[in-house]
């Protein structure tokens, strides 16, 4: 179905080629996962499936590739439209029309198809994957699933022989990107579908698919093969597969019902043998307090989005919030900075009332890092960047090399912020906060496209960070950084806290809020690997 | 609830009065009119909130239209009072003579005219609550489907950067950043066009991806060309007609041959364009017996004014100098002016919500 031959391709204005001689055959109806690190070239190769690269991007390719006996370098996307249908990660920025059911029109408008073939096929795909019930609704009242969902429906009106999807769950929370997978691997199984698919969180995917594809970037050769092949040889792994790697399991388990069985016989020892030696989990004396809601509520437009919140946060803890898209995280977050007032109740800062103090006196002591680091960098070098906060704040600029060089930015120092990579950006935005050395850290999905080694990066700096007597509070949907890092796990409902204990125990009596080992032992001692290996003195 | 274009012609039917008569009779009827349909109609509408934008500016317009007539106008035999006066100058030529002898006829025309730009702006009102944008922009002609695509990505984008600058905003005042003068525009400025600018890369790549932007038939290039040149010359002729009305106001007819002409010109071009575009589409909108009935009253409405403004000019203006009196009022106008009250009458039930 897919045939690439000796493809090498260099983007304009770069030397060194993303792509170097890659080959690679995908036959018809299979679900390849292509895997690698940031930066390592997964979208290209994506991209050259349909000839967005290199029409769209320009730069120079050599090689060739047939995807179902054509040309995507002479047709160019267009002329692949019917052939590969094309789905991009950001949910928010790829509809043309305001409602559901003209946005699946799109594309056979494009290609003139007659009106009478057009409703058949709305209604076929609307039914295929089952967003019927959408199809009058207008597209900015959808949820991210949702709308991710009616970007799939939309490509396969013109019934493509390949689906290709760029990170199509990585803006998504955990039960959106189920929905959107399972979806997918419903139209691979169903209507054989070739299905080619990037991610970075092996775990969701995994399972499904028939072969993957690493690529380890700098143009090195991709290692192909079945994931239990795979996976041995390549250093991305899921918590489960590293543990089983680890230990020598074989067959290498893909799912946490195929790990249980190697974990029954396993020989753990008992908690009065082993009870692993830490800090406490959580402070709660309650002189040391920096941050304390007292019953807040809050709404916007009539909407209730906080309950009658309380919440108090002290120096040396770390808080993972956690809950639905719409729970009111980033709600309670924008409280805790002062960029919203609670309507009822009240928020203290350092014991005082921030209805009292303006925002400007408060971000000096509270950093605040948003979703995306593109609303906040805009000079021209990172150092000019981070000297700016330093100014804005009345601070003497420069005296931030070490932070630099904990979050591995050092050589980046002169580079233009925008020119860095995801995972790089994402640090360089959380730079541009903390140089500013706030005492109580905000984090709003700090890990949206990064890989799991950008991930262990950002949870060593932050434990870094509360150790130094930090206070964090991080919104995120994810629960293998929460086991990595956060000490204490707040989980949010309707705008009302209903879960607040030590991470831990948390994850373990949750099975939705909890890490892939959590689910494999269901017992505190053990939520990451390292927990279990070292509970094995390994 | 109705057709697109049968909401384009009752928007045409409804604003012609409003813009060439200065009868206040008429006017009050066209207002009462327009107001009835907004108020059986409208309300039920999402966009219903703008339409007291408009009336508010329609207020505050008119009332500055009445200021303004009464105090520099000293026409009309019927002084009300007098006031100081006071010549504005530019070096010895004065231009403007505010205060002294102010005159009932003056106030009575700008009522009239305040009346006038009121109607305008709330025919205009109604209009944007009753009708979907969408629904209007897909009667862009097809070959210019590509500028109505534009136009209407161009709606969804606004929305989109409105909330990203909020969220830039926020982000950027947490790191210590003050809005104290043009140099402070940059941090807000720079990361909304970058995000704004990765979001249409996006969005063109996806279009690309779904086969947009093809589709002209090729080996059509010298035509194009002509259908260009001829669409060119058929708008520089409603120019020339425009500005022939406006130097010879009393020349109707001949501008009115030179507009209609130069319309038809124009239409034709679109529509033979038009068959050129090889692409589909989806939604066709219904044409009900309703809307044959409103299409009939708007043109027949069209059809009396168009007439009297051609034939008899002065029935549909209303001038109180030197002296006033009561304005005429012809029955036939009057009905012309009820017929924005048709698709109110029309409409087969009004007590649910409307969804169309």
């Amino acid at each position: 179905m897919i045939e690439l031959r000796q493809v090498t391709y260099t983007y304009p204005d770069t030397r060194t080629p993303v792509l170097r001689d890659l080959s690679l055959r995908v036959e018809e109806g299979e679900f390849i996962l292509l895997i690698g690190n940031s930066g390592s070239g997964k979208s290209t190769l994506l991209r050259s499936l349909n000839g967005l690269v290199p029409h769209f991007y320009g730069g120079t390719i050599s090689g060739a590739v047939r995807v179902a006996g054509r040309d995507p370098f002479a047709l160019g996307p267009r002329g692949m439209s019917q052939v590969v249908g094309f789905v991009l990660q950001d949910p928010e920025s790829q509809f043309v029309v305001d409602s559901v059911e003209d946005e699946l029109a799109f594309a056979m408008e494009n290609h003139n198809l007659a009106p009478s073939v057009m409703r058949k096929r709305v209604e076929e795909v609307l039914d295929q994957i089952n967003i019927a019930h959408l199809r009058h609704r207008k597209i900015n009242t959808l949820s991210g699933g949702e709308k991710q969902r009616v970007a799939i429906g939309a490509v396969l009106t013109l019934q493509p022989q390949v689906l290709v999807l760029d990170e199509p769950t990585s803006q998504l929370d955990p039960q959106a990107a189920e929905e959107v997978l399972t979806t997918v691997q419903k139209l691979n199984a169903d209507l054989g579908l070739t299905v080619i698919l990037s991610e970075h969180r092996l775990e969701r995917v995994v399972q499904y698919a028939d072969r993957l594809v690493y690529l380890p970037g700098g143009g090195g050769s991709p290692v192909i093969g079945s994931p239990q092949e795979v996976l041995p040889q390549v250093d991305l792994e899921p918590p489960l597969v590293k543990l089983a790697k680890s230990l020598g399991w074989n067959p290498l388990p893909l799912t946490i019902k195929d790990g249980r069985r190697f974990a029954r016989t396993m020989n753990l020892p008992s908690p009065e043998e082993h009870r692993p030696l830490r800090p406490a989990d959580t402070v709660h004396s309650d002189d040391g307090v920096m941050m304390r809601m007292k019953n807040v509520w809050f709404s916007y437009d009539g909407q209730e989005a906080l309950r009658g919140v309380d919440l108090s946060v002290a120096p040396g803890e770390f808080v993972a919030l956690m809950g639905r898209n719409g729970s009111g995280k980033t709600t309670l977050l924008k409280h805790i900075v002062g960029l919203l007032r609670p309507e009822r109740g009240q928020v203290e800062l350092f014991g005082e009332d921030t209805r009292s103090k303006n925002v400007e006196d408060i971000a000096r002591r509270v950093g605040y890092v948003p979703q995306n680091p593109g609303s906040l960098l805009f000079a021209d070098t990172l150092r000019e960047e981070l000297d700016f906060t330093r100014r804005s704040h009345g601070l003497e600029t420069g005296g931030y090399h070490d932070l630099l060089d904990s979050l591995h930015l050092s050589q980046h120092a002169d580079s233009y912020p925008r020119d860095l990579s995801g995972g790089e950006r994402q640090r360089a935005a959380m730079a541009a906060v903390l140089v500013a050395d706030p005492e109580i850290i905000l984090l709003d999905e700090p890990t949206r496209g990064l890989d799991y080694h950008q991930k262990r990066a950002l949870a060593s700096f932050l434990t870094r960070k509360q150790q130094e007597g930090k206070a964090i509070v991080m919104s995120t949907h994810d629960v293998e950084l929460v086991a990595l890092c956060a000490k204490r796990v707040v989980i949010l409902a309707e705008g009302q806290v209903v879960v607040d204990g030590p991470a831990r125990r948390v994850m373990s009596d949750s099975m939705v809020f909890s890490s892939q080992i959590g689910k494999l032992f269901g017992d505190e001692r053990f939520v990451t690997v390292d927990d279990v290996l070292a509970a094995l003195n390994l | 609830m109705y057709h697109s274009l049968t909401w384009m012609l009752w928007l045409a039917a409804a604003l012609l009065p409003a813009m060439i008569s200065r009868n206040p009779l008429y006017l009050t009827l066209l207002l009462l009119a327009v107001a009835i349909a907004y108020n059986t109609m409208g309300r039920l509408s999402s966009m219903a909130t703008s339409w007291s934008v408009f009336l508010k500016a329609g207020l505050v317009l008119g009332m500055f239209s009445v200021v303004f007539n009464t105090l520099t106008v000293h026409y009309g035999d019927t002084v009300l009072l007098t006031l100081p006066r006071l010549s504005l100058r530019i070096g010895r030529v004065p231009f403007l003579e505010l205060g002294g002898d102010t005159t009932l006829e003056a106030l009575i025309y700008g009522l009239t005219s305040a009346l006038s730009l009121i109607a305008i702006l709330l025919v205009f009102a109604t209009f944007n609550v009753l009708v979907d944008h969408h629904k209007v922009l897909r009667l862009t002609p097809a070959f210019l489907y590509q500028t109505g695509m534009i136009a209407s990505i161009a709606i969804a984008f606004v929305p989109q950067m409105v909330s990203s600058l909020q969220d830039i905003r926020e982000a950027q005042a947490i790191r210590g950043h003050r809005f104290r003068g043009i140099r402070d525009l940059l941090p807000l400025f720079v990361p909304l066009l970058t995000t704004g600018l990765e979001r249409a890369i996006q969005l063109a790549e996806s279009m690309e991806a779904r086969g947009f932007g093809g589709g002209s038939r090729p080996g059509a290039g010298r035509r194009q060309a002509l259908h260009r040149v001829l669409i060119a010359a058929a708008l520089f002729g409603l120019l020339v007609a425009a500005f022939y009305f406006g130097y010879f106001p009393s020349a109707r007819w001949v501008s009115a041959i030179i507009g209609m002409s130069s319309m038809a010109l124009l239409l034709a071009n679109v529509l033979i364009m038009g068959r050129g575009v090889k692409r589909s589409r989806y939604r066709r909108e219904l044409w009900r017996p309703r809307d044959t009935l409103v299409t009939a009253a708007s043109l027949a409405s069209i059809l009396v004014v168009a007439g009297f403004w051609l034939l008899h000019v002065e029935a549909l203006v209303f001038y109180p100098y030197p002296k006033i009196a009561a304005p005429d009022f012809n029955p036939l106008i009057g009905l012309a002016m009820l017929s924005a009250v048709a698709p109110v009458l029309a409409a087969p039930q009004l007590r649910k919500p409307v969804r169309d």
